[in-house]
């Protein structure tokens, strides 16, 4: 990548120059718009030895890093690049076409403009320049250059977080090597796993390439750079039981070496404790690598992982710890400005980061979990759905389980949302199905994060469960969810050593307890609801005193219940923490070892308790839920409209036995269907979109929109079919349980309108490529077990 | 007998009263209070019973009451209601409520302690593991008192702080440590070995960070000052936290002592909780800047009921109420003190031979 942060400044690089380029650059510099200047430098160059070339390259690096202007000089660029016949781009051309043979300054220009290019989000604009010099040096025979230029692709794409193209280029450079240029083998053999490293951190490696393991046996640290960056991908993608085992492996490599812990390896420790809820245990690792003389290797991610479980723990000060200078992909810092929003309940706010961190965000993940988290905060209900359907859809193609399983939790609330106003609005009669709805996305949601040891998460769904319960008036299952979550808080209370955090961990759900009261004492049992009362005010004692406790059955439900026995056989190091300040790291360790023991001992395993083996299929009941993906579609779907996964064949009945004014439009759209089908599949297509257009008149159908775009494209009328096909998108999530009722995948669909938008294939190819996916959509349809 | 146990909790637009009776049974009343009330009587009360705003020789001239009245007629009237004539009542009180003693929410005329003794406690958890250590009766003979005003006060200031702790003293095998005697060191070493420890000095509540509230004592050179911070003498509540308490009661005449922070779900912090969860019974601490012309009464009264071992504790404070009152009208010097902690707790009597009443 082009790296302009080591560029010095203009005037220094100007220094650098020979006497005669200081003289004759020296008004272009001052008085020279970039684009000109760059064009300038260029001719300069003209003749000249490589030294002088490479020192009017580096000026040019220097003129685009520290330009005044760049934002307006680089929209000029573009507009030059786009237009070739414009003179002050025309040698630059002229050098690509292999006009001049001025190399390594012609490579650098297109490497410069490459960058800039990508810097304005024209990522694919400045692969092209990229490929061009590719080409360029090719056709000069230049080996070396040509594999520098592949190199500066790879990382290019590095960059970009396309870690397969990256690869692409090292394996054309590889080759290159090692027919060409064999000094440059090992070179490019070290870029080979710095390529594999990158994949291995997006999650897209599952274990050490065999390719690599002679290599890596030679050197640990290379293998335990691997190994972590192993575990940090199979993290991002939520396969927390695969990145412990990546972790131990890379344990027992890091134990062997010299030089103490590596910090990557126990910040993916912290991070792992983290996501599993095991703050204290993440506490203390992230104090092992502040202490550590090399934390200025890892300060960034040091900086993020801090930030992140004061997040998790809900502090006050969370945002403030918020790296300044982030490191780390663009848009993860507005990322976590918008989750903060959201924990201050500023939703504007949070939608307006989250819209811009999904419009900007170069990694596409990124971009990913923040539409799913726009969804939870835009006032739009459609485009809510949407999201969030598009998101889960994504995170079961990815394999991300633990995003997979909050966005389900996700989607529960907005489904929950969905039946409070429906019953503010006075319709109780369609509330139930949503909540039923709802409560089994949660018990999806919680098996997930339970099989993945995510227990905050664990607990929030079964809090939000009990909302669910409640609202369906069943209370004692509310109840249940409600012990079982305020039980894990207080196990969680108690494992943090930190006064503030505990605090903030008490004080993020209050709430809770004072719906567990309410619910007792709607169930009509005070002594119960007396008992949660208690243990809202007791915590500290719990901490500090529980000595004082024991034995002593205060009231129902309080000394008794787990967490006060965790905290008899732990309250005397607690106590001593509180009142000497911090302890060592070792003793907080020790600490947390007995605790988590105790804990796990007092509070049993608290999950898996009546969840659901297999997903419901709900036949007759208005959804089918996708096997794949747990959500639901309307009956009649045929394929899921979050995965895409083909779904069973269902069919609606209307049984309204009086005739309505409603059921006469729909009879009357649907005969009008069938006679359209009958004139398509006669091929008289101007015939059948007449009739479809009838039907259209009465109903609006996903349907019948469908078909009306293939008439359309068989008439060769590009611009209506998109028209078509795109209020079938917008139908798609217009009821209360989304349906793809059409017979060809979103996707396929998606990729006609690509297709006819941008003039790539004629309408003729677009139409018979999407039958062939109808065909084969309902022959597969057909096979699938019911 | 028993008490009855209350405990009181805030929801969001109302507040639970939870009535243990002593036979176990509960009974939850919905009282028609909410937080944002509470939390603003509390504001205004401590405002009010301030030393810039009070006129301690005639308060019902700056003060007045009734701003109280709605509060006392939404709690104590439903209280009142359902207790009855119960005698002892312990409540635990929930958020703002810490800041509100009880006692000044009148109904119909009557102050809770009209009808019942009453004490508090942080929680009734906490309040059944002081119970049931069941450590006898107190030895008020073993009393140890220190009392001393600061460098800043007048002579008589000094006076009418060793006036608090006397009623003691004269109970008392030893002798009072007051003025420069009444140091941080005899204080820590008097809750290692007296069963009663009693304090009369200037307290100071600091309510950003209550682990450095402190009591003002004497670093045995030179008296405490008001104005001086980080004195030797002084003793925080986080050494009181720290080290192991045997007294079984303790008398805090101090001002501010019974204040505390109210942490979102944890127990308050202040004295009271800290001596408790310390080791102590029971501790008597004061609501705000007291008086010591009507504390001495106070305690006067409260010692010569407890100390014929006849009365429980919750008992003479509840007749030391009513005594002060009688000489000091107003709130501001009646109601000062609050009882924290085991209100059954007696006295061994003078003569050993003397039966308990078991009520």
């Amino acid at each position: 990548v082009l790296d302009v942060t080591a560029v010095p400044s203009v005037r220094e690089a100007f220094d650098a120059l020979g006497d005669e380029d200081r003289r004759e650059l020296q008004d272009p510099v001052r008085s020279l718009p970039l684009t000109r200047l760059l064009t300038r430098l260029r001719s300069q160059g003209d003749g000249r030895s490589d030294a002088e070339q490479r020192a009017l390259a580096l000026l040019a690096r220097a003129a685009i890093k520290h330009f005044d202007r760049p934002r307006d000089v680089y929209e000029r660029l573009v507009d030059l690049l786009l237009a070739p016949d414009q003179p002050d781009v025309v040698p630059v051309a002229g050098l690509v076409h292999g006009g001049a043979v001025h190399a390594p300054l012609l490579l650098t220009m297109i490497e410069t403009l490459a960058w800039t290019l990508a810097l304005g989000g024209c990522a694919a604009r400045g692969r092209a320049w990229l490929d061009a010099a590719a080409a360029v040096a090719a056709s000069l025979d230049l080996p070396g250059e040509e594999i520098a230029v592949h190199d500066y692709r790879a990382r290019y794409e590095l960059a970009h977080g396309d870690t397969a193209l990256a690869s692409g280029a090292v394996a054309r450079a590889g080759e290159l090597a090692a027919t060409r240029a064999p000094a440059l083998v090992e070179r490019i053999e070290d870029l080979a796993a710095f390529v594999a490293v990158a994949q291995a951190a997006a999650g897209l490696l599952t274990d050490v390439p065999p390719a690599l393991d002679g290599s890596l046996r030679r050197c640990p640290d290379a293998l335990l750079l691997l190994l972590v960056s192993l575990g940090e991908g199979a993290v991002a993608r939520d396969d927390l039981a695969v990145a412990v085992r990546f972790a131990e492996r890379a344990a027992v490599v890091d134990a062997g070496r010299a030089g103490g812990p590596d910090l990557r390896l126990l910040l993916l420790r912290a991070k792992l404790a983290r996501r599993t809820g095991q703050y204290e245990r993440a506490d203390l690792l992230l104090a092992e690598v502040r202490t550590a003389a090399r934390r200025a290797e890892v300060e960034d991610d040091l900086a993020w992982e801090t930030f992140s479980l004061a997040r998790d723990l809900a502090q006050a000060d969370a945002a403030g710890k918020l790296p300044a200078h982030p490191g780390g992909p663009p848009g993860r810092a507005t990322y976590q400005r918008g989750v903060l929003a959201v924990h201050d309940g500023e939703t504007e706010l949070a939608a307006s980061l989250f819209r811009a961190c999904a419009a900007d965000a170069v990694e596409p993940n990124l971009r990913l979990d923040a539409s799913a988290m726009l969804a939870m905060v835009t006032d739009d209900r459609v485009e809510a759905m949407r999201l969030l359907y598009r998101s889960i859809g994504a995170y079961v193609a990815g394999g991300r389980r633990q995003d997979h399983a909050i966005a389900l939790g996700h989607l529960g609330l907005v489904t929950l949302i969905e039946a409070r106003a429906r019953l503010a609005a006075g319709i109780p009669a369609e509330v139930i199905p949503e909540l039923s709805r709802a409560a089994r996305l949660y018990r999806d949601a919680i098996r997930i994060h339970d099989e993945l040891g995510a227990e905050a998460s664990v607990i929030d769904s079964r809090l939000t469960l009990a909302a669910v319960a409640e609202d369906a008036a069943d209370l004692p299952a509310a109840l249940e969810q409600l012990e079982l979550g305020i039980d894990g808080i207080e196990a969680q209370y108690l494992l943090v050593a930190d006064a503030e955090a505990a605090a903030a961990i008490a004080q993020a759900h209050r709430a809770w307890y004072e719906r567990a009261v309410t619910v007792c004492l709607r169930l009509a049992q005070p002594a119960r609801a007396l008992g949660f009362a208690e243990r809202a005010k007791s915590r500290r004692l719990l901490r500090d005193r529980a000595d004082l406790l024991a034995g002593v059955a205060a009231t129902p439900g309080a000394a008794a219940d787990p967490a006060a026995r965790a905290a008899v056989d732990i309250a005397a190091i607690r106590r001593r923490l509180r009142t000497y300040g911090r302890a060592s790291v070792a003793e907080r360790r020790r600490l947390l070892e007995s605790a988590k023991d105790v804990v796990a001992r007092s509070a049993g395993d608290g999950g898996g308790a009546g969840m659901e083996p297999e997903p419901r299929r709900w036949y007759g009941s208005g959804s089918i839920v996708c096997r794949r993906c747990l959500v639901d579609n309307a009956v009649g779907s045929m394929f899921c409209s979050a995965c895409e996964e083909l779904l069973v064949k269902t069919a609606t009945a209307d049984l309204t036995l009086e005739p309505t004014e409603e059921s006469a439009r729909r009879g009357l759209a649907t005969l009008r269907y069938n006679q359209g089908q009958r004139e398509f599949h006669e091929q008289r297509f101007a015939a059948a979109e007449a009739l479809f257009r009838q039907a259209l008149q009465h109903r609006r159908h996903q349907d019948y929109l469908f078909f009306l775009a293939l008439c359309l494209l068989a008439r060769d009328e590009p611009a209506e079919a998109v028209a078509a096909l795109s209020e079938m998108f917008d139908l798609q999530f217009a009821a209360v349980v989304p349906a793809w009722y059409s017979p060809v995948a979103p996707t396929g669909v998606h990729a006609a309108v690509a297709d006819l938008t941008d003039r790539r294939r004629p309408a003729g190819d677009v139409l018979v490529a999407l039958i062939e996916q109808e065909v084969d959509a309902i022959r597969r349809q057909r096979s699938l077990p019911r | 007998m028993s008490p009855t146990r209350v405990s009181f909790f805030f929801r969001a637009g109302d507040l639970l009263a939870f009535v243990i009776w002593p036979g176990g049974a509960v009974e939850c009343l919905t009282l028609d209070a909410t937080p944002d009330g509470v939390l603003r009587a509390a504001a205004e009360l401590q405002s009010l019973f301030s030393w810039e705003r009070m006129n301690p020789n005639r308060p019902e001239r700056t003060t007045d009451m009734g701003f109280l009245t709605g509060l006392g007629d939404a709690v104590t009237g439903p209280l009142a209601a359902a207790l009855g004539d119960c005698g002892h009542v312990v409540a635990a009180p929930h958020g703002p409520l810490h800041d509100l003693p009880l006692q000044l929410l009148a109904h119909a005329g009557e102050s809770p302690v009209d009808r019942w003794s009453l004490s508090y406690t942080p929680n009734l958890a906490l309040y059944d593991g002081l119970v049931a250590r069941d450590r006898g009766a107190v030895d008020l003979a073993s009393a140890r008192c220190l009392a001393t005003a600061a460098a800043e006060d007048p002579e008589r200031t000094h006076v009418r702080f060793a006036a608090i702790t006397q009623p003691i003293v004269e109970r008392s095998r030893h002798a009072a440590a007051n003025g420069l005697l009444a140091t941080r060191a005899e204080l820590l070493a008097a809750l290692q070995e007296a069963d009663v420890v009693a304090v009369a000095c200037h307290g100071r509540f600091d309510a950003g960070s209550p682990r450095a509230s402190a009591l003002l004592l004497s670093d045995g050179r030179r008296p405490p000052s008001r104005a001086r911070l980080g004195q030797d003498g002084a003793v925080s509540l986080a050494e009181i936290m720290a080290v192991p308490i045997r007294t079984r009661l303790v008398v805090l005449a101090a001002c501010f002592s019974g204040r505390q922070l109210i942490a979102p779900g944890d127990e308050p912090l202040g004295f009271a909780s800290a001596f408790l969860a310390g080791g102590a019974d029971a501790v008597l601490v004061a609501n705000w800047s007291l008086d010591a012309r009507a504390a001495a009464p106070f305690l006067d009264g409260l010692m010569e009921q407890w100390s014929t071992g006849r009365l429980s504790l919750g008992r003479a404070t509840q007749l030391a109420y009513l005594a002060t009152r009688l000489l000091y009208p107003h709130a501001f010097h009646w109601a000062a003190f609050s009882l924290f902690g085991d209100d059954g707790l007696r006295c061994v009597p003078p003569n050993p031979a003397m039966e308990v009443s078991p009520s």
